[in-house]
């Protein structure tokens, strides 16, 4: 009864060690295109001419021109890639050695797959070298390009697991049209590909919020990261070239309202050495003794500062900066206990910052500091000029405190001087050999770090302590998730000052000249021929633009602060906030809970696209009229084997009985009759018979 | 075989008795995950390795989102077996010696492709084929027949690694499913025919019948040779050309007249006549002490015949 597809469908079988198929290696290569491609941002380029070499070899195999390179060949090629890797890189245990071994290796491999196995083992060397790629890229987007690269990767694996394609239409064209079958196969394992992996994002997800988090088992090479930002000295011209970039530094959320503008001085670094053009750290600032953690009890100089008014709670997610210093606001009272304080008030990490980090903080912003009082020589290093050099400074400084008296007058004097004869601007002249000379009395326009600098020199020439102090000022806040993003433009030095009885105070010279500097941020401070030399978004001038690099801005810090930072602590909390109590036995029903209703939705799904067979009402009728049928018969002992026809069934029935044998005539003439003409009218007749059918005697 | 498998094949077919129709279901398919899934599972180990080293939660979110895919492709992999429905087609006849066919009709329940299912017979080759949804097809399981009589479709196993390959899913299929063998033809001189039978050489030459009667309408599996090519070239279709033998001729093969040493090589050389005369279209009839088949023509009094032959001397089972 059962209409059989003619064709015999049964092919050889695809065992383990049978040749790869051309659509395949193609798709292979494509797929490799994109693993390798982000890698390139930091391996040497020649491993992609390797890659092209390899590429066309792999494929004149295929076509049957050339062999598989003998011992000798393979010997001689990884010998010279193994030499290329030591000459562009050197012989060291670095990240980007690691991954170009890996990916030399992974490239090379395409010489040696010889069958189905070896095309499995690169798909996994694939995923590996995948992963690898999110060392050095953790944004959302790489998240994204990881998805797509997964579901190549997927595809290449169900290709080889997946019936071809029918091919209804083109069966005659069949060998004209290569390309276009090898395509449609890809897309038929695209897609389904993509609908599993889509399915399993909700347990992904389960997985990543429960499974706990370990910390390192060993030591691993860290991204070589460029150094960006506030370097460890400062000299007339470096925060005029650092504020031309638009990268982000850090991003501040508050708990609590946001303090003002003018009140955001992020302290980086405090130089109180001045080599007579640029200024540094003096070696007491670098020594290890003086750095605190949050954690130890308070003694020596943090017993000096005081914290006057409220205080506020800060959580700071910073970029990866290549420099341990990190960014604080004064005066912090506890901090993350992995970063160290210094007596300058600077706070650092223990390592350079290669990688994103989290700290949070408590600061006073109101304050008072009185270290130095017993630290003769912290005050004669904050005292310390260079022999020679700008005399005019030091006379004018001299003779300008003798006339003040005291240093508040004093720095209000300059200040007013600074007012009224000086203009802020990102193109100051270039200064000759007394740079703090020729800044003061001659050419009097600069930026904040010639502000700063002779600020600073003027003070120490008086013979007030005084110190450079960079970092950034402000930040650009985000309306969307409500969070200061500070970025490299917001670069900014200003000083402190040492006043008898109220410590170290910080004085901004800029503020006296750019006074919008402070107060709105550094493109509302310039004039337009400056503004041009920062970098200007693409369409900053219209609001819609604005409101999406804003909700993007927000998206990307949601995605670092729930996801990049998503660490055992922010774990407890949250599973607390869902289990009240966090043990092993709750996490695993929540993973057991969570991952079986993922897998019923699933099956939910599928079963859902896959109905069973629909069956038309004729024949629903028809099989139940035989089946009734078969019970009637069963009555006299027969009862139909397989593979046999109503027809033939029921004249074997007819010559057991043969009493019964014209009536069983008539049903079967009506059931064909019903069955292969479609003729639904006789359905009432063929039950009426069978309703007084009745195989007893 | 390890006692633990031996004691899991015992349980498995406890479980799905042999039967005319098998549905695989929720009851009878396995899943586990196979060498490459275990390989698998070594690639996702080493990426959270990376991921916790580097304390980078990208790394580690990837490393769980493959564990989260091999998951859901057990259920995929469970979904490709589900509702595939197993029936054998009417039985096939094969001699001693040669491969026999065992025709099963694959259908499923669901309106769903299933994939690369892997039928593994014993230690034949395994013969893999793809259901595509809402067409049931024919596969041909081939087992080398070495005895007479009926041979019992064994065990087979149908296995797929759709989607991915980390896993593997099977499930033992007992069809009630048999090959007619009939003893390997061996030639020997003379047919056992009775007393004034046969004229020399008379059944040799005729390979078919010489006579031309007419045309017949083309059915599959006809020998292209018979086709009226002719025909077909004007554009008539496909039409046969019907021979039959000039003279009906009728000889009785004997089992009295056999001469042979055993009984196993009488049948095969019985064999080898009815296949000679079938094949010249040779009417002929066969005498066994246990059955007598009268005279006729035809593929179906053939395999009547050698039925007959294959099942001489055994207890005919059903």
């Amino acid at each position: 009864m059962i209409l059989l597809n003619k064709s015999l469908k049964a092919e050889k079988v695809m065992a383990i060690s049978s040749p790869i198929l051309r659509s395949s290696l193609v798709w292979l290569f494509v797929v490799q295109i994109f693993i390798l491609a982000p890698h390139f941002f930091n391996v040497p380029a020649w491993i992609a001419v390797v890659w092209v070499g390899v590429v066309f070899w792999r494929w004149k195999v295929f076509q049957g021109a050339w062999n598989y390179p003998n011992k000798l060949r393979k010997t001689l090629v990884v010998l010279m890639c193994s030499a290329g890797l030591v000459a562009s890189l050197g012989v060291n245990v670095s990240l980007v050695n690691m991954v170009s071994l890996l990916l030399v290796a992974f490239i090379l491999k395409l010489l040696e797959m010889k069958n189905r196995k070896d095309f499995v083992l690169l798909v996994y060397i694939a995923f590996f070298i995948l992963a690898t790629q999110f060392i050095v890229f953790s944004n959302i987007l790489s998240a994204f390009y990881g998805f797509f690269c997964l579901a190549l990767l997927c595809t290449l694996l169900m290709q080889l697991y997946q019936s071809p394609v029918s091919y209804k239409n083109t069966s005659s064209h069949k060998n004209k049209l290569p390309h276009k079958n090898t395509l449609k196969n890809l897309w038929a394992s695209l897609t389904p590909s993509i609908f599993i992996l889509l399915q399993a994002i909700p347990f992904m997800f389960v997985l990543f919020v429960v499974m706990p988090r370990l910390g390192s088992f060993w030591a691993v090479p860290t991204p070589q990261h460029s150094k960006t930002g506030m370097s460890d000295s400062m000299s007339p011209g470096d925060i005029s070239e650092l504020i031309k970039s638009d990268e982000l530094a850090f991003r501040v959320t508050f708990n609590g309202d946001i303090p003002a503008n003018e009140k955001l001085y992020w302290r980086s670094l405090v130089f109180s050495h001045f080599g007579g053009r640029r200024w540094s750290q003096a070696p007491q600032q670098l020594a290890r003794q003086d750095f605190k953690t949050s954690n130890q009890p308070i003694s020596g100089w943090r017993e000096k500062i005081e914290y006057l008014g409220d205080k506020t709670t800060y959580n700071i997610i910073a970029e990866a900066s290549g420099q341990p210093w990190l960014y604080v606001l004064a005066a912090p009272e506890t901090w993350s206990n992995d970063l160290l304080l210094g007596s300058d008030l600077h706070l650092q990490a223990t390592a350079p910052v290669t990688q994103r980090i989290s700290y949070t903080l408590t600061s006073a912003l109101n304050y008072r500091f009185e270290e130095g009082v017993q630290n003769a020589i912290e005050l004669n290093q904050n005292l310390q000029l260079p022999i020679t050099g700008n005399p005019e400074t030091r006379r004018i400084a001299g003779e300008w405190f003798a006339e003040t008296g005291n240093a508040e007058k004093l720095i209000e004097k300059l200040f007013h001087y600074y007012h009224n004869n000086f203009s802020y601007t990102l193109r100051p002249p270039s200064l000759g050999d007394d740079s703090v000379d020729e800044f003061l009395w001659q050419s009097r326009q600069g930026f904040c770090e010639h502000f700063s600098s002779s600020f600073v020199f003027f003070m120490r020439a008086a013979g007030i302590p005084a110190r450079v102090v960079v970092g950034y000022q402000g930040g650009e806040l985000n309306t969307v998730e409500n969070y200061l993003a500070i970025r490299q433009r917001d670069a900014h030095a200003w000083a402190e000052v040492w006043i008898n009885h109220r410590g170290w105070v910080l004085y901004d010279p800029t503020s006296a000249v750019a006074p919008e500097r402070i107060r709105r941020g550094i493109a509302e401070s310039l004039n337009a021929t400056d503004q041009k030399l920062l970098s200007q978004h693409f369409g900053s001038s219209l609001q819609l633009v604005m409101l999406m690099r804003d909700q993007w801005d927000a998206l990307n810090f949601q995605w670092v602060r729930w996801v990049m930072n998503y660490d055992s602590t922010l774990q407890t909390a949250l599973l607390s906030k869902f289990l009240h109590d966090v043990n092993p036995l709750r996490i695993a029903l929540l993973v057991l809970g969570a991952g079986g209703i993922s897998v019923m939705l699933t099956f939910a799904v599928l079963f859902f696209c896959s109905r069973r067979k629909k069956i038309s009402a004729l024949e629903r009728s028809a099989q139940s009229v035989y089946q009734q049928l078969c019970k009637k018969l069963k009555g006299c002992g027969v009862a139909p084997v397989t593979g046999e026809c109503p027809r033939h069934f029921v004249l074997r029935a007819a010559t057991v009985r043969p009493d019964l044998a014209p009536l069983l005539n008539q049903i079967i003439d009506l059931y064909e009759q019903m069955v292969y003409a479609e003729n639904v009218s006789v359905l009432m007749d063929l039950k009426r018979k069978l309703a007084n059918f009745s195989s007893k005697k | 075989m390890s006692p633990f498998k031996k004691y899991f094949h015992r349980w498995a077919t406890k479980r799905l008795p042999r039967s005319m129709q098998v549905i695989l279901r929720h009851k009878t398919i396995y899943i586990l995950p196979g060498k490459q899934g275990l390989a698998f599972l070594l690639v996702v180990l080493l990426i959270w390795l990376l991921g916790t080293n580097y304390q980078n939660n990208l790394i580690l979110a990837f490393s769980f989102f493959l564990i989260s895919v091999m998951l859901v492709s057990t259920i995929h992999a469970f979904k490709n077996m589900l509702g595939v429905t197993f029936v054998p087609a009417p039985t096939q006849y094969a001699a001693v010696g040669d491969v026999a066919p065992f025709d099963i009709c694959i259908s499923s329940q669901y309106h769903n492709n299933h994939h690369t299912l892997l039928l593994v017979v014993d230690d034949c080759s395994p013969v893999q084929t793809n259901l595509e949804a809402g067409q049931p097809i024919q596969v041909t399981v081939g087992l080398t027949a070495q005895h007479r009589g009926w041979l019992r479709l064994p065990r087979i196993t149908v296995k797929s690694y759709f989607p991915f390959g980390f896993i593997r899913a099977w499930a033992y299929v007992e069809l009630e499913h048999r090959a007619l063998i009939y003893p390997c033809p061996i030639a020997c001189e003379k047919p056992p025919l009775g007393a004034g039978q046969g004229d020399e050489g008379n059944y040799y030459s005729r390979q078919r019948g010489d006579e031309f009667q007419g045309f017949q309408t083309y059915q599959l599996g006809a020998p292209l040779s018979q086709v009226a090519w002719k025909q077909y070239a004007r554009g008539a279709g496909m039409h046969l050309k019907d021979y039959r033998a000039q003279h009906s001729q009728q000889y009785w093969l004997d089992w009295q007249y056999i001469n042979a040493p055993d009984i196993e090589l009488g049948l095969s050389h019985m064999s080898y006549w009815v296949n000679q005369f079938a094949e010249s279209n040779i009417e002929f009839g066969l005498m066994l002490p246990n059955i007598v088949i009268n005279m006729g023509t035809g593929d179906t009094h053939r395999l009547q015949a050698l039925t007959a032959l294959a099942l001489f001397g055994l207890a005919v089972d059903k």
